[in-house]
């Protein structure tokens, strides 16, 4: 299989790392190997290492060294922040957010809701296998 | 606070400090000078005699003691009717609600009682865990608990004879006194009214961890 995602001007990628854990931002512009310079709209643009980042599928057709102005047009235009939260892998990471930030009554209800549920499939089961078991 | 340049020597001058703190203004409002209380005239003591022997012994004076009992404040996170995990004793994992401070700092709390066996109970908010689910406790009437209401009744030693050391102890069962229970019973049935069935299905949950569970990550 062929590389999909590349590290060019304009691709979307996640940071795992670090304070900003968890945002999207698109590459302006590649420093070295090792280093891209990293944009969204609502941060300074800078440096940060190939380490920290993950690649997505998306990739916005920005120029080079894009102004803040270009950038946001081109997220809003491509709507690709609303796209990354629909696929698979956004809604991994909302699931994971939502799971997280449950309470001690929230688990308790989840752990009696699993158990009802458990309880009906094995009632529905043990019907349509009859009485011989 | 004005910075201090080295421990006990601050940045700012006597002068200065004078002028920041205003003092001026207070002397030129009261004709320059500070205002005063006026001294409050002693009453004459009697003449006191000397006395005609000095004691032999040295005289133990008490030690002054300078620290002052203040009052444990409470966690912000524990409010009454906060549903709280107790971390420690008997009743350890159980969930229980907390009805008020005690002038102890220990937490007044019970299960209730009717719904998963805790009793009207005083626990120290250190073994506790507070979480965000809270019941309307408004309506329970918690003025008579004290902490003198849980203070266990002396028992009476008896002598024991030869007879009665060979004797096998027979061990006897605590009565609870009456009033205690109706107590408890009060309070339940204040309290029953404010839970849901969900409610007090998660009051009876014991809380445990289990493999994986991060607790300092998690959110109670």
């Amino acid at each position: 299989m062929p590389f999909t995602r590349y590290v060019e001007i304009g691709r979307v990628a996640l940071i795992n790392y670090g304070e900003d854990y968890g945002k999207l931002v698109v590459i302006s512009d590649v420093v070295d190997q090792n280093r891209a310079l990293v944009d969204r709209p609502d941060m300074v643009r800078r440096q940060m290492n190939f380490k920290r980042l993950v690649l997505t599928d998306f990739k916005i057709d920005i120029p080079r060294l894009a102004k803040k102005k270009v950038l946001t047009a081109a997220l809003e235009e491509s709507d690709v922040v609303t796209k990354f939260n629909d696929s698979a892998w956004g809604r991994k990471l909302a699931k994971r957010a939502a799971k997280a930030s449950m309470t001690d009554f929230d688990r308790y209800k989840a752990t009696v809701a699993k158990v009802t549920r458990a309880k009906s499939v094995r009632e529905a089961f043990t019907k349509l296998k009859g009485n011989d078991a | 606070m004005v910075a201090e340049l080295v421990r006990g020597i601050g940045a700012q001058g006597r002068s200065k400090t004078y002028h920041r703190r205003g003092l001026w203004a207070i002397k030129k409002k009261h004709g320059g000078k500070f205002p005063q209380h006026e001294k409050m005239e002693k009453a004459a003591e009697p003449a006191k005699k000397a006395p005609k022997f000095y004691p032999a012994d040295d005289v133990k004076t008490p030690l002054k003691r300078r620290t002052v009992a203040r009052p444990t404040r409470l966690r912000a996170s524990v409010k009454p009717g906060t549903v709280l995990i107790l971390l420690a004793g008997r009743f350890k994992g159980k969930r229980v609600i907390f009805l008020k401070q005690l002038p102890s700092g220990l937490l007044l709390v019970t299960g209730p009682f009717k719904v998963n066996g805790v009793p009207l109970r005083r626990v120290n908010q250190a073994y506790v865990i507070a979480t965000s689910t809270s019941v309307d406790t408004s309506s329970v009437d918690v003025a008579k608990f004290d902490d003198g209401y849980f203070k266990a009744e002396k028992k009476e030693r008896t002598k024991k004879g030869e007879d009665g050391f060979f004797a096998e102890a027979e061990p006897e069962q605590k009565e609870l006194k009456p009033e205690y229970v109706e107590n408890q019973k009060a309070v339940d049935a204040a309290l029953a009214k404010q839970l849901t069935e969900e409610l007090s299905g998660y009051l009876k949950a014991r809380f445990t961890l289990r493999n994986g569970d991060r607790p300092h990550l998690m959110k109670f």
